[in-house]
C-alpha cells in the first residue's frame, strides 16, 4: 500500500530541477536500475519507489547523526531532497553498475548530510535523545543500568574518535547493516579494504575502551 | 586472551557476519570447549552491541512512515496561514487606517524624510508555484542576509561539487593508521 511520490520537474532544462512532488503509484517489483533509467527519461514517479525502498536504510543511516527522531527525520528528507535535486545531472554518469549504484549513491549522500549536520552543529559529543530510554529490560537495578549506559556510552565516543575510512565502514556496516560488497561500493574502496578497515575498527575500539575499562 | 590462532579465521568470519554452514558449526563446537576463542567472541558480540544503536522505537517508525507524505508536502506550495479577519474586514481595516494618516498628514504637514521612513520594509514573496528549489531560497536570503547568503551559497557549491563527483570522496588506496 505504500505511499508513493511523484516527483515533477517544472524546470528540467535548468541546471537544478524544481521540485514538485505529489503522492502518485509505482512498482515495488522493478529493479532500481529501470527506476533509474526511467527516472531519468523523465518519468518522476520512479523516484518516489526509490524513495519508499530506501527510506528505512537512509533513516537508520542518519540516525547516528540526528538528536531526536525529528532531527533524524529532517536529515532523511534533506538527503532524498538533495538526491532528487542531482539526480537527473549525476545518475546518466553512474552507468558502470547500474544494479547497485542508485543505492550506492544514496547512501554516499546520505552519510555526507549527517557528516555536515555535525559538523555545522558540533554535535559529536551530544547523545542521541534515546540515550537513557534504551536501558537493559529485566528488571536490573540501577546501578548496572547506569554502568550499561555509560559503557555504551564510552564505545560511541570511541567510534567517533576513529579514523574517518575506519568509522564510515563499521557504521555502513551496522547501522545500514549493508553487505561489505555494498560498503565497498560506497565508500569508492575494494570488498577485502573494507574488511580490513573494519577489523582495524574492532581492535582499535577494544584498545581504545580497554583503559578506561580499568578505571 | 585471544583467540586460537588457527581459528582466528573462523573469528573473524563471525565478527563479519560471514561465517556460515559447516565453518559456523566447526566453531560452536570449538567454543564449548576453548574458554580464550570463548571470550573473545563475547567481547566481540558485545562490542558490536554497543557500537548499534538502540532500536528503532515506535516514534521512529512513525517518522520513518511519514517521510513520503513530509517529501511530497516540502514540495507543494506553501500553505497560507489562515487569515485571522475575513479579507473584507481587513481590507475595510486598511482603508481606515490610510484615511486617518492621509487626514493627518493634511492637518500637520510631513516631510518627505518622514514619508522615506515610513515605507514598510519590502516582504520577499515566497514562491509562486511553491517549488523547493535551494536557490530560489538563496536568492531570498541574499536580499534579507547577505552575509548568511555568501555562506550558504558556498556551501551549497560544495555539495554540488560533491554530488557531480558521484558524492564519492577520494577512493581509498591504503590503510589508515592499521
Amino acid at each position: 500500500m505504500a505511499a508513493k511520490l511523484m516527483a515533477e520537474a517544472g524546470d528540467t532544462a535548468g541546471s537544478r530541477p524544481r521540485l514538485r512532488l505529489v503522492v502518485g503509484s509505482g512498482s515495488d517489483e522493478t529493479s532500481d536500475a529501470e527506476l533509474v533509467r526511467t527516472f531519468v527519461s523523465g518519468d518522476e514517479r520512479a523516484f518516489g519507489t526509490l524513495v519508499t525502498r530506501y527510506q528505512r536504510l537512509v533513516y537508520s543511516l542518519v540516525r547516528r547523526y540526528g538528536r531526536t527522531p525529528e532531527e533524524t527525520a529532517d536529515l532523511a528528507q534533506k538527503a532524498f531532497m538533495r538526491a532528487f535535486a542531482a539526480a537527473r545531472r549525476v545518475l546518466p554518469k553512474l552507468e558502470q553498475q547500474p544494479e547497485t549504484m542508485f543505492k550506492a549513491w544514496l547512501v554516499r549522500i546520505a552519510v555526507n548530510v549527517g557528516k555536515n549536520h555535525v559538523r555545522d552543529r558540533r554535535r559529536w559529543r551530544m547523545e542521541p535523545e534515546s540515550e537513557l530510554t534504551d536501558l537493559p529490560a529485566g528488571g536490573s537495578g540501577a546501578p548496572e543500568q547506569l554502568e550499561f549506559a555509560q559503557q555504551r556510552r564510552r564505545v560511541r565516543e570511541a567510534v567517533l574518535e576513529l579514523p574517518k575510512r575506519q568509522r564510515e565502514v563499521l557504521t555502513l556496516r551496522v547501522d545500514g547493516d549493508l553487505p561489505f560488497s555494498e560498503v565497498a561500493q560506497a565508500l569508492g574502496i575494494s570488498e577485502n579494504n573494507a574488511k580490513v578497515h573494519f577489523h582495524h575498527a574492532v581492535k582499535r575500539l577494544k584498545a581504545l575502551i580497554a583503559p578506561l575499562e580499568e578505571i | 586472551m585471544a583467540a586460537c590462532p588457527d581459528k582466528e579465521a573462523w573469528v573473524s568470519g563471525r565478527l563479519e557476519g560471514t561465517l556460515e554452514g559447516d565453518s559456523a558449526r566447526a566453531l560452536d563446537a570449538h567454543l564449548v570447549t576453548c574458554a580464550a576463542c570463548r571470550e573473545e567472541v563475547a567481547a566481540n558480540d558485545a562490542l558490536l552491541g554497543f557500537v548499534a544503536l538502540p532500536p528503532l522505537r515506535a516514534i521512529d517508525e512513525r517518522m520513518m512512515a511519514a517521510l513520503p507524505e513530509r517529501l511530497a508536502r516540502a514540495g507543494r506550495p506553501a500553505v497560507r496561514a489562515p487569515r485571522r479577519f475575513p479579507l473584507t474586514v481587513g481590507l475595510a481595516l486598511a482603508a481606515c487606517a490610510a484615511f486617518a494618516v492621509l487626514a493627518v498628514e493634511s492637518t500637520h504637514g510631513t516631510s518627505p524624510r518622514t514619508v522615506a521612513h515610513s515605507v514598510p520594509p519590502r516582504v520577499v514573496a515566497s514562491p509562486s508555484v511553491g517549488a523547493v528549489d535551494e536557490e530560489d531560497l538563496l536568492e531570498d536570503l541574499t536580499e534579507q542576509d547577505p552575509e548568511a547568503a555568501a555562506l550558504a551559497a558556498q556551501d551549497l557549491e560544495s555539495d554540488s561539487a560533491v554530488y557531480d563527483s558521484l558524492a564519492y570522496e577520494d577512493v581509498d588506496t591504503g590503510l589508515e593508521n592499521g
